[in-house]
């Protein structure tokens, strides 16, 4: 497949009047302009009553997203596609509430004209995307959109994308992100993509297959042919590579693999490993745990050189290494305490700090993106839970609880964990998804049953 | 029946009896509870009591009451004063500048402090200039008369220091004569004596006179700058608007606790309560969170006007708002 999209991106401003487009070279602008406003403000300042504002109230931004206009008759799937794609994008983020088109009391029929605003407030949007797909006289494909803030009145972003035809899904998760980074304030995720173990076949046969799948569960191919059993894929934070670990005869294999050109390299053959490696913020390294007796402890591999150096070095297990997004430390498991928890040291070895206290044990850990949380599996005496905490240990929260719950991964803006469920019995685990609020709790759908996800960073 | 029953009912009788004699000559009195009056007070009342107002009108000499610190028999507190010529003279030989202790300076302060605004201010002694004779008994001690007469007083609004200065002179004039051996002390007066010391102190106790009136004199004073808004725009109305823009922001959820940002709107208000022009950013924090917090804001304030819990009589406290909008307790952070 051909990953390697040519597309031209636009700002296109507003249409009829001085459009007011809040980039992101005039975001970064506002720090100039807040200076100034320091001081028109002292102006004012004795005239003035002033308020603070420190408290709201978070809520899912209710957005209107009417059906995108054909540019031409024949551009009508393609265009009802990207719609529901940004529609169904933004609905599962949890932080958007896509109105009802039923309730639309406009028909927009030009994206170039201004919308009554009026006749959206009354279904209280609060934002409004209009979008259009075309297909151009050489073959290929242009999709424009603009994002208006009702209330304002005013035009938050308008961007246009130009592509060849087969790329109109990653279009529309190229707009969601837009709309979602203009909007929140954060990264986007859409336009990412998920490695999973696809597993097929009866409990005890079961085949396991490494597949990858746009982050919404479109688009699943199957990256090896299902002879071995394959563990625990991990995405690189900076490439399009993964690592993933698999059982043949004899020992595991831990094997490196560029999704993008499909090639494929073994790091090494590793007795009694239990995790595949992670790899380096770089992504020129990869940190994981070897067993050692009855002991397992934690080393650092440069991916070129193979050279390797061991970080931990104690009578206990020390296993499921993560970096944080700066390189700095890492967080692992160990039971050096009696039980496993969840510790945190520099990423050059020294002083391991215990971050983990609550009841039960704590496992596989894993850094967002951001450096804001560590997620975590908690096992107790009845439920396997996914929660986060801060890397100081602070603000543990438990986001969802259940029989089996395990392999959280973060989303690229750190926004949405991954993970894997298995309600028990005959059935099979599958994948889920939840908002680090805990709220948007969702399955991911996928064409069989599916374990060990790992988020890719984005891809443009 | 047997004498056990006998000894009963008769032991039975006589407690019995006894109780009721004994309980029923003590009358059980609950004593009369006085009640305490109570009156209800509103924030805005309260807000306006307690801050003064910058331009506020400003009193006229003959409306101050006289002063009064306690309530009681009219007592003027002025001819309580002690009069400082009953002080035993000093006889050091250097306690020649030594101005004495006045123990009835912050009464004269506090007097003249109601006249403060219309004339500069002159709590200086009385005796800048130095004693063209200076002798011994002549302490440049200011005589107490003059300060007595100035709180006496405070309806005389041309007075000038320059007459406690003629009176200080004649005075100092008149006891230079009848002192004979002035020339001899003014040979001795420059020497400070450390020894001494204790005799320059000036034994007499105190004497702070409280001055009595039938009611305490609780007259307004001139107050602070940040009384002007409280004063008037209560705080039950900046209470009720800022719970309805808590309610009413949406902020981005790319905002967490440990975000440091800001934005502060200016925000013009129609006397019904609805905006009169859209918010504008007039200040924030530089951050690729800032379109995003303002715009949050901006659509607070659209979708909530009217703000009817402002009242019109207050128009003119709430028609120009600046609104900060700082998201960094959201999270508890």
């Amino acid at each position: 497949m051909d990953n390697t999209i040519i597309m031209t991106t636009s700002s296109i401003s507003g249409p009829s009047r001085s459009g007011y487009s809040l980039t992101r070279r005039r975001a970064l602008t506002l720090g100039a302009a807040g200076a100034a406003g320091l001081i028109v403000s002292s102006r004012y300042a004795t005239a003035q009553t002033r308020l603070q504002i420190t408290e709201g109230n978070f809520q899912p931004i209710p957005i209107a997203i009417p059906k995108f206009i054909a540019g031409t008759p024949s551009d009508g799937d393609s265009a009802n596609g990207v719609g529901q794609i940004v529609t169904a994008n933004l609905q599962r983020s949890g932080l958007f509430n896509v109105i009802d088109p039923a309730a639309y009391t406009e028909n927009i029929a030009s994206i170039d004209a201004v919308p009554t605003f009026q006749s959206w407030r009354v279904v209280n949007a609060q934002a409004l995307v209009c979008g259009a797909v075309t297909r151009q006289n050489d073959g290929r494909l242009k999709a424009e959109f603009r994002l208006w803030d009702v209330s304002a009145g005013q035009q938050l972003d308008g961007k246009q994308y130009v592509t060849t035809p087969d790329n109109w899904r990653r279009i529309a998760h190229i707009i969601s992100d837009a709309i979602y980074e203009r909007l929140t304030g954060l990264g986007g995720y859409f336009d990412s993509r998920v490695v999973y173990v696809d597993e097929t076949g009866p409990g005890d046969r079961r085949i396991k297959r490494l597949a990858i799948m746009d982050q919404d569960g479109a688009n699943v191919r199957y990256l090896t042919r299902g002879d071995d059993l394959v563990l625990t894929p991990r995405f690189s934070p900076s490439t399009q590579e993964i690592t993933y670990m698999a059982y043949g005869q004899g020992d595991p294999r831990v094997y490196l693999f560029n999704i993008e050109t499909g090639q494929r390299e073994i790091v090494g053959n590793f007795p009694g490993m239990s995790f595949s490696p992670r790899f380096s913020p770089d992504g020129q390294r990869v940190i994981m745990s070897l067993q050692q007796g009855s002991n397992s402890n934690i080393f650092v591999m440069d991916l070129r050189s193979k050279a390797t150096t061991r970080l931990t070095d104690t009578q206990a297990i020390d296993t499921a290494p993560s970096y944080a997004p700066d390189g700095s430390k890492i967080c692992f498991e160990s039971d050096r305490g009696g039980h496993q928890q969840i510790y945190v040291m520099p990423s050059t070895g020294g002083q391991a700090q215990r971050i983990s206290f609550g009841e039960g044990s704590y496992s596989t850990p894993v850094w967002s993106p951001t450096g804001e949380w560590i997620a975590f599996t908690k096992q107790t005496s009845d439920a396997f839970a996914i929660g986060v905490m801060k890397p100081d240990g602070s603000g543990e929260r438990i986001l969802t609880s259940g029989f089996h719950n395990e392999g959280p991964t973060f989303s690229p803006n750190g926004r949405v964990i991954m993970f894997f469920r298995d309600p028990g019995g005959t059935s099979g685990p599958s994948l889920y998804s939840i908002d680090i609020s805990g709220r948007a709790d969702q399955r991911v759908p996928t064409p069989n049953y599916g374990s060990d996800p790992a988020w890719s960073p984005l891809l443009s | 029946m047997k004498p056990g029953m006998t000894i009963s009912f008769v032991g039975h009788a006589v407690a019995l009896g006894f109780a009721v004699v004994a309980i029923s000559a003590q009358p059980m009195d609950a004593p009369p509870v006085e009640t305490l009056a109570t009156q209800i007070v509103s924030e805005k009342d309260f807000s306006q009591m307690t801050n003064g107002v910058k331009n506020a009108q400003q009193l006229k000499i003959p409306d101050l009451k006289p002063l009064a610190d306690k309530v009681g028999e009219e007592k003027s507190v002025d001819q309580l004063a002690p009069k400082a010529v009953d002080k035993p003279a000093i006889t050091t030989p250097s306690a020649k500048s030594e101005p004495p202790p006045k123990p009835d300076q912050p009464k004269v302060e506090q007097k003249t402090a109601a006249k403060a605004d219309s004339k500069p201010p002159d709590p200086k002694p009385p005796d800048p200039k130095p004693d063209p004779t200076p002798d011994a008994k002549a302490e440049p001690k200011p005589d107490p008369k003059p300060d007595q007469k100035q709180a006496d007083k405070p309806k005389t609004p041309d007075y000038k220091p320059d007459q406690i200065e003629k009176l200080l002179k004649k005075d100092a004039a008149k006891e230079a004569k009848a002192n004979d051996n002035s020339a001899q002390q003014k040979r001795d007066a420059p020497r400070f004596d450390a020894n001494q010391v204790a005799q320059l102190l000036d034994q007499r106790t105190p004497q702070r006179q409280l001055a009595a009136a039938s009611q305490i004199n609780d007259l307004a004073t001139l107050g602070a700058v940040t009384g002007a808004q409280s004063a008037q725009l209560s705080q039950s109305e900046i209470d009720a608007l800022k719970a309805r823009l808590s309610q009413c922001w949406n902020p981005p959820a790319g905002i967490t606790a440990n975000t440091n940002i800001y934005v502060s709107l200016r925000v013009l208000m129609r006397q019904d309560g609805s905006l009169a022009a859209p918010p504008v950013v007039v200040e924030g924090s530089p951050s690729a969170l800032g379109p995003a917090l303002a715009e949050s804001a901006k659509r607070a304030l659209l979708q909530c006007q009217p703000f009817t819990m402002l009242r019109p009589e207050h128009y003119n406290q709430w028609k120009d708002l600046q609104l900060d909008f700082n998201p960094h307790e959201l999270l508890g952070g």
